[in-house]
């Protein structure tokens, strides 16, 4: 049985091997040999650089699709060999078998290429690509100018305030000059108008140092570091040394985070000042605490003083606003400018909370940067 | 204690600052004779004696701003340091810079002390008074 296969496979003698059909012609044998091996060659090394191409782009969409081409395209090549060898031998039922595999793997091809045909049509071309590229490009363009004319701005408004101090300062000690110079000769409305003039000077050079701070922020990049927040704030009032009326306290549900420590510093110091500073009475108590919320810490600070007016409350984040006068009180309008800017530095967002005439104000922002310290959350004896 | 005046070069571009000086020094009624340099260039040309102008005899105490044209106070101080026959000079650094970098390349180019000129608590007279005391009591250099 298995002998007669063998045989129908490779020896079935009496037939013919494909040579004598062409009458053993030595150019047309030896034209059709060469041609064959050749194209068996090539056919087996293009799947190969197929196999590879799959290999080694990840990327790559329909890899099936690669694969099956790379089968199919073997076969075709197996196909010619055998078309070679039966120049000679008669292993035509072989032939038959290795043709008929092919013709299947062929058609599975040919179905799968139609029923993909749709979706590799919608496959972007090179040039869809480089429009794409170009349009992505010209954003990048566009953020880096942006980037350029930021920091072209700052640089402006360093240089501007570092430059205007010296005149300023000139000019405040020429009118005091001059003050000391007509003390006894002049009347006294110039005298006082001499004053004023050295008033404005000092607050002239109040505003150009606090733009000249609130150009510097995040020039410095500090290195994180673990913050225990409760002697951060017990530092911060304790420099502030609010008025002996005052109370400031502080919850926290982490007792250590890592982070920045000059920035959160700065934010919480004038979130805290200001909670003293813009207090009516001459007594009060300032509450801040820090929470976390999904994830993130969110600092609060919360004072019983007057409140702001809803109608304030994007006002006094923009640079020199200021809600009373500066004669009544020398504040450069700069400070809470300075904490959004640095807060929105630190990928976080302030906002306020008040509602007059019910009394207090919270001021809240977050604080993404902030990695939760080694210590427990909880461990900072809650008061 | 020097026998010899002592002369102060003042090196300073800005007007208004010379006055402060010298109107301090008319307060504290400090007698020494001030020479005035706008830049660096100009102070090395007093010190040396050069382009027309009358060397300053020693003993001889500099009063250096940072930030002139032409020449600046860091720049001077690295030609003086340089100069054998100024190297041991005394300078004082009277500057509005706080920064922290000029004041550490100040004290490598060895002056012998920093001053600002407007620092918040301290007066101006405050700080010339020092500077007084200062000249008047140590030994300057042969």
């Amino acid at each position: 049985m298995l002998d007669a296969l063998a045989r129908w496979l490779v020896d079935p003698s009496g037939l013919t091997p494909h040579g004598f059909c062409l009458s053993w012609e030595p150019g047309l044998i030896w034209l059709h040999a060469l041609s064959d091996g050749a194209i068996g060659i090539a056919y087996l090394t293009i799947p190969l650089a197929l196999t590879i191409l799959v290999h080694r782009r990840k990327d790559l969409l329909f890899k099936p699709m690669y694969l099956l081409f790379a089968a199919f395209i073997v076969l075709c090549g197996v196909d010619h060999w055998f078309e070679l060898l039966t120049l000679w031998v008669p292993a035509y039922g072989l032939e038959g078998l290795v043709k008929a595999a092919t013709a299947c793997v062929s058609v599975l091809t040919t179905i799968m290429l139609w029923i993909h045909l749709p979706r590799l049509m919608l496959l972007p071309s090179p040039t869809q690509f480089r429009e794409v590229n170009a349009a992505l490009s010209e954003r990048e363009q566009r953020a880096l100018e942006l980037v350029r004319r930021n920091n072209d701005l700052e640089q402006f408004a360093y240089i501007v305030s570092h430059d205007l101090k010296a005149p300023v300062r000139a000019i405040g000690q020429l009118a005091e000059w001059i003050g000391e110079d007509i003390q006894g000769t002049a009347n006294p409305g110039a005298l006082e108008n001499l004053q004023l003039m050295r008033q404005r000077m000092v607050r002239m050079e109040m505003l150009i140092t606090s733009l000249l701070n609130y150009a510097r922020v995040g020039h410095a990049k500090a290195e994180a570091e673990p913050v225990h927040l409760g002697d951060l704030v017990e530092e911060i009032v304790s420099s502030i040394a609010p008025p002996p009326g005052f109370l400031v306290r502080f919850q926290t549900e982490v007792a250590t985070i890592v982070t920045q420590r000059p920035p959160l510093d700065h934010v919480l110091r004038n979130l805290i000042s200001n909670a003293v500073k813009h207090h009516d009475r001459s007594e009060g108590l300032v509450l801040a605490s820090m929470r976390m919320v999904d994830g993130v810490a969110e600092f609060c600070v919360e004072d019983d003083g007057p409140g702001i007016d809803l109608a304030f409350h994007k006002q006094i984040f923009m640079i020199f606003q200021t809600l009373q006068s500066r004669d009544d009180r020398e504040t450069s309008g700069v400070g809470l400018s300075i904490v959004q800017k640095i807060v929105e530095r630190a990928g976080g967002r302030v906002w306020v909370e008040s509602a007059p005439p019910r009394r207090g104000t919270i001021f809240r922002f977050t604080w993404p940067e902030a990695v939760i310290g080694p210590e427990a959350a909880g461990s900072f004896p809650r008061s | 204690m020097t026998g010899n005046t002592v002369n102060i070069l003042l090196v300073d571009d800005d007007k208004v600052d010379v006055m402060a000086v010298k109107r301090s020094f008319r307060e504290l009624r400090i007698a020494n004779p001030v020479i005035e340099a706008r830049n660096g260039i100009e102070a090395l040309e007093y010190l040396r004696g050069q382009n027309g102008r009358e060397k300053i005899p020693s003993p001889c105490l500099v009063l250096l701003d940072l930030n002139m044209p032409r020449m600046g106070g860091i720049e001077f101080l690295e030609e003086l340091r340089r100069d054998a026959a100024l190297r041991g000079t005394l300078v004082f650094v009277m500057t509005t810079s706080a920064a922290e970098d000029d004041r550490t390349r100040a004290y490598q180019k060895n002056v012998a002390g920093y001053v600002l000129k407007h620092r918040p608590g301290q007066s101006f007279l405050e700080a010339i008074s020092m500077l007084e005391h200062y000249w008047r009591v140590i030994e300057f250099p042969a």
